[in-house]
């Protein structure tokens, strides 16, 4: 008589299982950054901020992540005498080619995210869309996702909620805008 | 225990219940609307170190100030350039678009090869051909003007202004609205909350709750929404409301001015402004330019049949052209030749369609805004690196005619000119700053800085005007037709086709589609129609179809139907070309 709702709650806990479990992480390609690079390093050592390296220019432009010109003039040679370090150097720094850095919280194409409104009008910290970026010691994993090409941190962060990694979707992004009561269309984010 | 085929339907809904309590299908569903961003012929943006430039709209006359952000040489997202003195920052919905017009869906690309040389063996047999430049006032049309007779439509936006220089006996285009010192805007259908004037110009004065604005309008427009008062007239109503606001029935806060939208209302709307006083006080004289332009002539007034080749750049035409104005034009053996970025209202019906390049592919520039109470130049560099067509429409017919000269040319002259004249100032988008044209060291410097993303601003005229007086036309209601017993109202839209605009007019209700006819419910059940019906709108010039949206805010009796430049059959059967005016015809409509 139970058979019915025996293979029936089989059926239930399988999926759920793998809805939760196996799929969240199934459905991202890991794959590691081209070298490894210390924020905390660059911070506490070198003394730098955040600013130094991922500024904005007058004209309100974003830098984003620097070009190898920017690690040359302090890398030209090796600092030290790590592997990362060595092909730093001969690698990216010496031949001049740039870091083929995979961008954690690089922005879908058909959004615009002006670095300028938020940092200057806003006055937002960097550690409130990045955390505790700034402050690692290594880059995590970067991690892909396997349908729509984009970073998790942009489209999965909240899949997972044990997962401490903060993530953007659209509704945060309207969300902060509600909570500080500013108005937007769809044609200013999206361009 | 055995698996039987019980069980496995059991097993498979148990399963798919409980995959509906977990993200996956959920989270699916959203990747695979991601992935549908990602497809390969879906134009990319591309990545790297962004810059900012400046540049202006040459979508319409307006020339908003743009800032556009570009990465290597192509803008990938563009705003309104704060600095600008007279858009100030803002940009219509059309202008927010514009750098994703040279994607546009039904762009044109590689001109028939054999089209250059039919087209130069026709001229050189003696065909009579003319330029009609459905966006005059650029450097091009100056060049358009060098090239041979030179055409253009009635200017809509300024057809009030026109209308009073008329009877006060000055020439058309040297009068402007001192709209900063304007109280009261009438407006007779004019759409001044919809792309008017200068957008950012008008936003600013009815923001900051300057500007009074009464639309005297038949439709509930946006423009009529934001109106303070909203005064609906029956089509072909309005100059029986302007003589009512002359007699003092409808109050009226001074400084007023009235302005229609370039149909048979503009002599009462001219008279009102007469009776208002605002001729002198808020419509005052505009200088010309310091540069000399070649004589232009009124399409309208052109003799039928006298054209044997007329080339037609609608490129930048904002407003819906009837093809029978142009057709009625032509000689028995006459040809149109279409100069254009996109499939048209014009290459539809075009013998040759030569494409150009469009918004921001090449070197453009921006004259005079409509309205404007002094003369203004303002260059818009090209922001897209690798274009998909470079030939303007002046490339095509030097082609054509052994021709040569270039866009870049005449700016310069333009700039060489204005620094002669040492009047006016120059401000530069990136920071607002002002410089007098006196204290500029030379023509090449004054170029250089509007090269960079700058504005030439004239000075404003220190004549006065000599007032006369006009009486207030009587009103004419035009006799209802009793085959025809419903009004085609048609109303101008931007192209919505453009990229970006195609998918957030149909999200937002932006802008009403041109597929739509909006009808009252008492028109409908007088016709027997229903929202989702196709109806056939007969007028005595033609028929087209649209499918019915019954919507209570349309007054009865009447058939609201949107155009635009690239999308106007239905301005074509509202005229039999023997008038520019397209907006009201007698109708029948009918169940498809």
């Amino acid at each position: 008589m139970l058979r019915g709702p025996i293979w029936f709650a089989a059926g239930f806990a399988v999926m759920l299982s793998a809805g939760w479990l196996v799929f969240p992480r199934a459905l991202y390609q890991k794959s590691s950054q081209p070298i490894q690079f210390s924020h905390r390093t660059h911070a506490e050592k070198a003394g730098m901020k955040c600013e130094d390296c991922h500024s904005l220019r007058a004209d309100g432009a974003f830098t984003g992540i620097p070009q190898v010109d920017k690690c040359a003039g302090c890398h030209a040679a090796p600092v030290g005498s790590t592997a990362d370090e060595k092909l730093l150097v001969d690698r990216y720094v010496t031949p001049n080619r740039e870091i083929p850095w995979k961008v954690y919280a690089r922005q879908p194409d058909n959004a615009w995210f002006p670095h300028a409104y938020h940092v200057k009008l806003a006055k937002l910290a960097c550690e409130q869309c990045h955390g505790g970026h700034g402050k690692t010691d290594s880059l995590r994993a970067y991690e892909s996702n396997r349908v729509s090409g984009y970073s998790r941190d942009f489209w999965g962060a909240s899949l997972q909620p044990a997962t401490a990694r903060t993530g953007l979707k659209m509704s945060q992004c309207e969300h902060c805008h509600d909570e500080k009561g500013v108005v937007t269309g769809c044609i200013d984010c999206h361009k | 225990m055995t698996l039987d085929r019980r069980d496995l339907m059991k097993f498979t809904g148990g399963g798919v219940f409980g995959a509906l309590l977990t993200p996956l299908p959920w989270k699916l569903l959203d990747d695979t609307a991601n992935w549908s961003q990602n497809w390969s012929w879906t134009p990319k943006t591309p990545r790297g170190e962004s810059r900012v430039k400046y540049s202006a709209c040459t979508m319409c006359p307006a020339g908003c100030g743009v800032k556009a952000e570009c990465v290597g040489d192509r803008a990938v997202a563009i705003e309104g350039a704060a600095a600008h003195p007279v858009s100030r920052g803002v940009l219509c919905p059309a202008g927010l678009n514009a750098h994703t017009a040279a994607w546009h869906p039904r762009r044109l690309h590689n001109p028939p090869a054999a089209a250059i040389a039919d087209l130069s063996k026709r001229i050189a047999g003696g065909a009579k051909y003319a330029i009609l430049d459905l966006g005059p006032e650029r450097a091009l049309s100056a060049l358009y003007r060098e090239a041979g007779a030179y055409l253009r439509m009635p200017d809509r936006q300024e057809a009030t202004l026109n209308a009073v220089a008329r009877l006060l006996g000055r020439p058309e285009g040297s009068l402007g609205i001192d709209l900063e010192h304007t109280k009261t805007l009438i407006a007779f259908g004019a759409p001044v909350m919809e792309g008017w004037a200068v957008p950012g110009r008008v936003a600013e004065r009815w923001r900051s709750g300057e500007l009074r604005l009464i639309q005297v309008e038949t439709r509930q427009s946006r423009s009529a929404l934001a109106a303070e008062t909203w005064i609906p007239v029956e089509p072909g109503g309005e100059s029986l409301v302007a003589l009512r606001i002359a007699r003092g029935e409808i109050k009226v806060d001074g400084p007023a001015v009235a302005i229609g939208a370039g149909g048979p209302e503009e002599e009462a709307v001219a008279a009102l402004n007469l009776q208002l006083g605002a001729v002198g006080r808020t419509i005052v004289p505009r200088p010309a330019a310091p540069w000399k332009l070649a004589e232009a002539q009124d399409f309208m007034k052109t003799p039928d049949h006298s054209i044997d080749v007329l080339f037609v750049d609608s490129s930048r035409a904002y407003d819906p052209v009837p093809w029978p104005a142009i057709r009625r034009k032509l000689s028995a053996s006459g040809v149109v030749v279409a100069l254009s970025y996109r499939q048209d209202a014009i290459t539809r019906h075009a013998d040759y369609v030569l494409p150009v390049a469009a918004p921001f592919e090449s070197l453009e520039d921006a004259g005079t805004p409509p309205c404007s109470t002094v003369p203004a130049l303002a260059v818009a560099p090209a922001l897209i690196d690798s274009p998909v067509v470079k030939q303007s429409g002046i490339d095509h017919l030097h082609a054509i005619l052994g021709k040569s000269g270039a866009v870049a040319d005449v700016l310069k002259q333009r700039a060489a000119a204005i620094h002669a004249a040492k009047k006016g100032s120059v401000v530069q988008f990136a920071d607002g700053a002002a410089t007098q044209v006196s204290e500029i060291a030379s023509a090449d410097d004054l170029w250089k800085k509007l090269a960079e993303g700058a504005c030439w601003m004239g000075e404003p005229s220190a004549e006065k005007l000599i007032v006369k007086q006009a009486a207030m036309p009587q009103p004419v209601i035009p006799p209802r037709d009793p085959q025809r017993p419903f009004t085609l109202l048609v109303h101008n839209s931007p192209d919505n086709s453009l990229p970006l605009m195609t998918k957030l007019y149909q999200e937002s209700g932006l802008y009403a589609p041109t597929s739509l006819a909006r009808v009252n419910p008492e028109t409908a059940a007088q016709a027997g129609l229903k929202s989702g019906a196709r109806a056939v709108i007969d007028t005595a010039y033609g028929s087209a179809w649209r499918e019915v949206l019954v919507d209570p805010a349309v007054m009865p009796g009447v058939v609201e139907v949107s155009a635009c430049a690239a999308c106007s059959d239905i301005a074509e059967i509202a005229t039999d070309g023997s008038s520019s005016d397209w907006r009201v015809a007698a109708a029948n409509v009918r169940r498809a």
